[in-house]
């Protein structure tokens, strides 16, 4: 029994020993991050972390891939249990939950002099912020622009080189790009916000074309029931109407092969880098039929502008070293890493210096979004309860798309939903020192 | 005396330790969770912030104010009315079948289970290309038929019933099962008996089969409410709801709220109302048995 006892001593002091002597010296780095394919995973692990440890060497990095489904659920019981790592990925309309959560921290205070904010795409830097503090770091952009195919134009005697300009001249063009037979969407003349979820998030656009906004920048009133609210949601309802017809039924699920790239859908205002991949990837001929146009503006307003996805990366209060931690997040912001990363999965850098980088030239899409569309990208807004007040307002659009409102009396009842929540939501929490 | 004693306490002892992985896992993973809950649904607990006691008004919100709460209460009130029977009755039919003393009876069996143990996520896709519109073999049936063809999960006035239609593929699963070991539990003497009677199949199913599977019936009647209660699967997959909030489930409403509006305490306070309206139906159900279930012991 004693050799059996010093036996086990002995193996907990050596496994104790192994692991000091194995990790003892290295202080970890924890990230989270979603939607990362296997090759992205590959170079973070394999290029992007050594880059880092090359640097500190007294550090290490230890990298959770999360999958898109699960992640909310994962961020918001980590928030709850104050587990969350040192840096973790966030969502376009998330800086104002995070800066309420008194969970993460600002990160003014490494940026204020950094010279590369001003190689970052404006509207990119911008997602970030809330309430005139900068909350994280914004790490890809998912712009769109107008995407069309020249020689389904052509088929209906419209000039190939000359998509719309302006969000009127799309309506307009969507009718007689419009295919349908035996009351079935063959071929759908342009691509429209459809279900409570699109139609809201692309009210946030058009509001914007038309000089509106969906709320002052201190959170405090709506501004969206004025008149450039109405216009915007009159629009929607309009451009709805045209394309999805009550009694046609609609296009069929888009698999195997996507509807854009399959010339199903002619036109598509809200268009990413993922529908030209698809191009290439499943109908690589017709490459040379896809036309790229320019975000949409209002007839008479000057404004282009289009819906622009940004995720972010944060660093949160648990964080021991986040002098390091912001040293990662810059590396992996660099232009080189940002345009790898980018690349790999199909978004678009958010440094503007990108641009000269031979792999972005030689990219069929990368540029060309960057070009065209990165620096339109909308205005984000962001109060801490945003889905929440997404899903009630645009329940009311939704309704009014379908003609069972009309379009001013679901602007007043979604408004009133903002106006009653807007005075409740929590203010920004600034941990000590930040 | 003292030394039986000793050993009905070593048994216990023994006992409640074999059984304490479950009574610990209950209480942890079950019980606790299932208090907080309640705590919290008297609470405005927002992710991450601290829960505030509020009193009852997530519940008077939730009655007074919340027009989705309604609908999503509807909507599942309605899809139960359907579901129940159709389900009752369609495995049932199915046990039935399957209960013949066919050859390869087993290999049928095994063949009918199978949607029971195939990914819910998977059948609701399948589903999805069923009820296409425009090239799902349904509208492909009904318009060779001569029948109108609905718009299916892009129409409102058919999204549930779509959906509804779509729980006949379960009809072989568990329902199915413990409907056949009912079956297979009925004496063979009482349908001879009914024989020399004069009895015909008819007479045989209603005066035989029926009350001696009643109770049977009564389990799969009162999981088959629960179940259909949680509905979620198909509206997160197929529909997220639409159109326009026609398949908004009570707990897909649940779960939005949960986790897209991370009010858990409002969410809790919906998972209390559900727990209540199951617990009724389910008293209720018990109380009305004894009409008509008939327990041979």
């Amino acid at each position: 029994m004693k050799r059996f006892l010093v036996l086990v001593e002995l193996l907990v002091v050596s496994v104790l020993a192994f692991n000091s002597l194995a990790f003892g010296a290295k202080t970890e780095l924890t990230l989270w991050m979603f939607s990362l394919t296997p090759e992205t995973q590959k170079w973070m692990q394999e290029e992007l972390v050594p880059q880092f440890e090359k640097k500190f060497p007294d550090y290490t990095v230890r990298i959770q891939y999360v999958p898109y489904e699960g992640y909310r659920e994962k961020i918001g019981t980590a928030l709850s249990a104050k587990t969350l790592p040192d840096i973790f990925e966030e969502g376009t309309q998330s800086a104002g939950w995070m800066a309420s959560s008194g969970t993460v921290i600002p990160v003014d205070k490494w940026v204020k002099n950094w010279a590369e904010v001003k190689d970052f795409y404006p509207a990119a830097w911008k997602q970030p912020q809330y309430q005139g503090r900068q909350w994280g770091i914004p790490f890809y952009m998912h712009p769109s622009t107008l995407l069309y195919w020249k020689d389904v134009f052509k088929e209906v005697g419209l000039d190939p080189n000359k998509p719309p300009y302006t969000q009127e001249a799309y309506l307009e063009y969507a009718k007689k790009l419009q295919k349908v037979e035996e009351n079935r969407t063959v071929r759908l003349g342009a691509w429209a916000p459809d279900g409570w979820r699109a139609l809201f998030q692309e009210f946030e656009v058009v509001i914007q074309r038309f000089g509106g906004k969906l709320v002052s920048d201190d959170y405090t009133k709506v501004l969206f029931d004025g008149e450039e609210g109405v216009k915007a949601l009159s629009y929607l309802v309009k451009l709805h109407q045209t394309v999805y017809s009550p009694g046609v039924a609609k296009l069929p699920e888009q698999t195997p092969i996507p509807w854009f790239a399959q010339k199903a859908i002619a036109m598509h205002f809200r268009a990413y880098t993922t529908e030209v991949k698809n191009v290439l990837r499943y109908n690589p001929e017709a490459f040379k039929d896809l036309g790229f146009g320019i975000p949409l503006r209002a007839e008479g307003y000057t404004r282009k502008v289009s819906i622009q996805w940004r995720n972010s990366l944060f660093i949160s209060v648990n964080c021991k070293n986040p002098d390091v931690a912001i040293e990662f997040i810059k590396l992996f912001v660099s232009p080189k890493n940002n345009v790898k990363y980018c690349d790999l999965q199909g978004y678009v850098p958010v440094r503007k210096s990108a641009l000269s980088l031979k792999s972005v030239q030689e990219s069929p899409y990368m540029g060309k979004f960057m070009t065209l569309a990165g620096p339109y990208g909308h205005d984000v807004v962001s109060p801490p309860s945003y889905f929440e007040l997404r899903q009630k307002a645009g329940i009311f659009f939704e309704e009014a798309s379908l003609g069972k409102r009309t379009v001013k009396s679901a602007i007043e009842e979604a408004a009133k939903v903002w106006r009653e929540q807007l005075p409740k939501e929590p203010k920004p929490v600034i941990p000590p020192g930040y | 005396m003292k030394k039986a004693s000793r050993l009905m306490v070593k048994e216990a002892r023994d006992g409640y330790l074999f059984a304490s992985p479950w009574i610990i896992g209950f209480i942890l993973f079950y019980l606790g969770p299932i208090l907080a809950t309640l705590f919290l649904s008297f609470t405005e607990y927002k992710i991450p912030l601290t829960p505030k006691w509020i009193g009852l008004e997530n519940y008077y919100s939730l009655f007074m104010k919340d027009v989705q709460f309604k609908v999503s209460l509807y909507n599942t009130a309605y899809y139960t009315i359907f579901v129940v029977p159709l389900s009752i009755c369609g495995s049932l039919a199915m046990a039935m079948l399957m209960n013949k003393n066919l050859r390869g009876i087993t290999v049928y069996r095994t063949a009918v289970y199978l949607p029971a143990v195939t990914s819910g996520v998977a059948v609701a896709l399948l589903w999805m290309w069923l009820l296409n519109p425009s090239m799902g073999i349904i509208n492909y049936v009904l318009g060779k038929l001569g029948l109108p063809q609905p718009l299916w999960l892009q129409d409102e006035k058919w999204a549930k019933p779509a959906l509804i239609i779509m729980q006949l593929y379960y009809i072989g699963g568990n329902t199915m099962v413990v409907f056949l070991s009912g079956l297979q539990g009925v004496p063979q003497s009482l349908y001879e008996a009914a024989e020399i009677d004069g009895a015909n199949w008819w007479h045989k199913f209603r005066h035989v089969t029926i009350p001696m599977i009643s109770p049977i019936i009564l389990f799969n009647l009162i999981m088959a409410v629960i179940n259909s209660f949680q509905v979620f699967t198909q509206a997160f997959v197929m529909t997220q709801g639409g159109p326009n909030n026609s398949t908004m489930f009570y707990v897909y409403y649940l779960y939005n709220v949960a986790f897209w509006w991370g009010r858990l305490g409002y969410a809790a306070a919906l998972a209390w109302i559900l727990f209540v309206i199951v617990f009724i139906l389910t008293v209720i159900q018990l109380k009305l048995s004894g009409r008509w279930v008939y327990y041979a012991g």
